[in-house]
C-alpha cells in the first residue's frame, strides 16, 4: 500500500499489527475514477471519483471497508460525520457500522468495520409472503429508530444538503417541499398533464414535522449481520426530511424486487391486485402512519413527495429510463385515480 | 456474502441499460481510475516524480498519470520494436532500450507487457533484456507496472522479474470484465478462494468445482483474463 495512504490508516488501532496490512490484505473494488483526478476533467464532481478497499484479516475474511474518495469530496464527509456520530449512540449500537474518517492534502477516506451477512436484497426473492411481510416490519422498525434518534435540529457538520434548514422538528409545508421536484418533472416534460391533480394532493397533505430520514433506505442497503439487521451507505441522509419517505422506498423498492417486475408492472397496479403482498404492504403503511400520527391525506401526500423526488433524482442523475419511467408512471396513475375519482387513500392504506 | 459498498440515491433494482443510446455512460466511467493501483504500489511518494509510460498509445493514457507525478515520459511501444538487436550487427554493450540514464526514473510503467515475439507487428526485445533495462533507469525504491493480458500462469514472469533485479514482486489479478481494474485481486491462493464466495454471479456447480480445483492446484491465473505486477526496484 501507498505509504501516504498507510500512514491515514495507521492513524487508528485497526488491530493489524506494527507491519500494517500485508500487500495480499488489501483488495481494490469499486474502483470508479483516478486520484487525484486528471486535469482533463477538472469539472468532475469528486463523488464520481475514487475507489473502495476491502482490507482483510490474517484469515483473509474481510474486517474493514475503506471507501477512498478526493478530499473535496463533501459527500464522504458528510457521511462520515453521520455515521460518527450514530456509532456512538448507545440507542442504535450494531445499527450502523463502527465509522472513522481521515484525510490528507490528496486524499479522504472512510473507514467502516464490515458487517459480514447476506443483503436484504439477495434474500428478497427467496421468501414467501409472510416472510417478506415480518422481515420487511424489522427492517422497517430499524428505519424508524434511526430515524427517530437524530435529535431535534441535528444534522453534523458538513451536510452537503443545498437547502436551508433542513433539520429534524421544525415544521414545513408538503406542498412546498415537494415543489421543486414536481417543478422539475414538469419542465422535463414528464408530468405536464399531471401536475395539477398531484399538487392538489400535496396541498391537502398540510404540515409535517422534518425528520431526516436515510435517503437511500433500500434493499441494497441493509445487511443481516450477525448482530442483527444493520444499515449502510448514509451518503444522502438528512437531504429529504418528510417523515416515511424511507419507509415507502423501502416497501416500493422490496416489492419490485421480490417479485421481479418489470418496468411497465407499476407499484400502484400491484397495490390494486389485492393479493397477500398487497395487503401487506397496505397494513404496514397504516402501521406506520399510525406510529408517526400522520393522517390518510398526510400519507398519500407523502407517497406522491417520494415518487416524486425518487423520479427527479434518477432522471436528473441520467439515470437510465428503466429507474424513473416506472416512478413517473405512478405518479401518472396517481394522478388519474384522482381526476377519476377513486381513492388514493384507499388504495394505499386501505378501506377507513 | 457480496462485496458490497456505498451506492447513492441511484441505487435501485438493479437491470442492464447497456446499449441504450445516450444513457450508458458506463464504460467511460469504468475506464477512468486505471491508475488508481498506484495507491497500492510500495512507491514512497508519487508526487514530483518521474515516471516512463511505454504503450501501444501512450499519448491517450499519459494525461492520466500527470496528476501523479510531476515528470511523464512516454515512449510508443512500437519504438522498442525497432530493435537494433535485431540487426546483423546486434548490440553493443552499452546499447540500451530505454533512452534514460540509469537511476533516473521513480516509476515505469509497461502497460501491456509483450507475450510473443511480436508486438505491434514487429520484433521486439527479448523480455529480459527489456526488464533488466527498466530496472536500470529506476531509482532503487522505484516501481515497475506491468499490465498482462491473456489466461495464464504467472510464475515464468515472476522469475524473469527477479532474474531482472526486481523485488518484492506482487501480483494482482483483475477482476473487471472490461480490464479497466474495477476489482484488483491479489494473487494469493487463500484469498482467491475466499473471493470466489464474493461473486455475484454463481455458474453451475462443476463450473465452480473446477474453479475450485485450478486454485487449489495454484493454476488461479488461469481465471483471470488480466493481470498487473508490482515490483519493486
Amino acid at each position: 500500500m501507498n505509504e501516504e495512504l498507510r500512514g491515514l490508516l495507521m492513524e487508528v488501532d485497526l488491530g493489524c499489527g506494527p507491519g500494517g496490512w500485508g500487500w495480499d490484505q488489501v483488495v481494490l473494488v469499486r474502483n470508479r475514477g483516478s486520484i487525484p483526478a486528471p486535469p482533463e476533467q477538472p469539472t468532475r464532481v469528486p463523488e464520481d471519483s475514487g475507489f473502495d478497499l476491502l482490507l482483510l484479516g490474517p484469515d483473509f475474511h474481510p474486517r474493514f471497508y475503506c471507501k477512498c474518495r478526493p478530499p473535496a469530496d463533501r459527500k464522504l464527509e458528510h457521511e462520515t460525520a453521520v455515521l460518527e456520530t450514530l456509532s456512538r449512540d448507545p440507542e442504535i449500537t450494531g445499527l450502523v457500522p463502527r465509522t472513522r474518517g481521515f484525510a490528507s492534502k490528496r486524499i479522504r477516506v472512510q473507514l467502516t468495520d464490515y458487517v459480514s451477512g447476506p443483503l436484504y436484497l439477495g434474500v428478497l426473492p427467496e421468501l414467501d409472503a409472510g416472510e417478506w411481510r415480518r422481515t420487511l416490519r424489522e427492517v422497517l422498525d430499524v428505519g424508524h429508530r434511526l430515524s427517530a434518534c437524530c435529535p431535534p435540529n441535528w444534522l453534523p457538520a458538513g451536510n452537503h444538503d443545498r437547502r436551508a434548514g433542513a433539520t429534524g422538528g421544525t415544521k414545513a409545508s408538503l406542498a412546498e417541499e415537494s415543489a421543486p421536484a414536481l417543478a422539475y418533472l414538469v419542465r422535463v416534460g414528464l408530468l405536464a398533464e399531471s401536475a395539477e391533480p398531484l399538487a392538489g394532493i400535496l396541498r391537502a397533505a398540510g404540515d409535517f414535522v422534518r425528520r431526516p430520514q436515510h435517503g437511500d433506505f433500500w434493499p441494497g442497503n441493509v445487511v443481516y449481520g450477525d448482530a442483527g439487521w444493520c444499515v449502510v451507505d448514509f451518503e444522502e441522509y438528512g437531504r429529504i426530511a418528510v417523515p416515511l419517505y424511507d419507509a415507502f422506498q423501502m416497501i416500493r423498492t422490496s416489492d419490485t424486487i421480490r417479485r421481479d417486475a418489470g418496468p411497465e408492472d407499476l407499484w400502484l397496479d400491484r397495490l390494486r391486485r389485492n393479493d397477500e403482498e398487497a395487503r401487506a404492504s397496505r397494513q404496514l403503511i397504516q402501521r406506520l402512519a399510525e406510529d408517526e400520527g400522520l393522517d390518510s391525506k398526510q400519507i398519500v401526500g407523502v407517497l406522491v413527495y417520494h415518487l416524486l423526488e425518487v423520479a427527479r433524482s434518477f432522471h436528473a442523475r441520467r439515470s437510465p429510463p428503466d429507474y424513473w419511467e416506472p416512478v413517473v408512471g405512478d405518479l401518472r396513475l396517481a394522478a388519474r385515480f384522482v381526476r377519476s375519482g377513486e381513492s388514493l387513500q384507499e388504495l394505499v392504506m386501505g378501506p377507513a | 456474502m457480496k462485496v458490497r459498498g456505498g451506492g447513492g440515491v441511484a441505487a435501485e433494482p438493479a437491470r442492464s441499460t447497456e446499449g441504450k443510446d445516450g444513457w450508458d455512460s458506463r464504460k467511460k466511467r469504468e475506464s477512468r481510475g486505471v491508475f488508481n493501483w498506484i495507491w497500492l504500489s510500495p512507491l514512497p511518494r508519487f508526487d514530483a516524480r518521474a515516471v516512463l509510460l511505454v504503450a501501444e498509445d501512450p499519448d491517450l493514457l499519459a494525461p492520466r498519470l500527470k496528476p501523479h507525478f510531476s515528470t511523464v515520459h512516454t515512449l510508443a511501444a512500437g519504438v522498442l520494436s525497432q530493435d537494433r538487436s535485431q540487426s546483423k550487427a546486434g548490440p553493443g554493450p552499452e546499447h540500451r532500450l530505454l533512452p534514460f540514464a540509469r537511476d533516473s526514473l521513480d516509476c515505469v510503467v509497461l502497460w501491456s507487457f509483450p507475450e510473443s515475439t511480436r508486438f505491434s507487428g514487429t520484433p521486439v526485445p527479448s523480455r529480459v533484456r527489456l526488464l533488466t533495462d527498466c530496472r536500470r533507469v529506476l531509482k532503487s525504491g522505484g516501481c515497475l507496472y506491468l499490465g498482462q493480458e491473456g489466461r495464464r500462469l504467472s510464475f515464468a514472469l515472476k522469475r524473469t522479474l527477479q532474474r531482472a533485479g526486481f523485488h518484492g514482486v506482487r501480483i494482482y489479478y483483475d477482476r473487471s470484465r472490461q480490464g479497466n481494474l474495477e476489482m484488483c485481486l491479489p494473487a494469493n491462493r487463500q484469498l482467491i478462494l475466499r473471493s470466489e464466495a464474493w461473486r455475484t454471479e454463481s455458474p453451475p456447480i462443476h463450473i465452480r468445482m473446477v474453479r475450485r480445483g485450478l486454485i487449489w492446484g495454484g493454476l488461479h491465473g488461469l481465471l483471470f483474463r488480466r493481470r498487473i505486477f508490482l515490483a519493486s526496484a
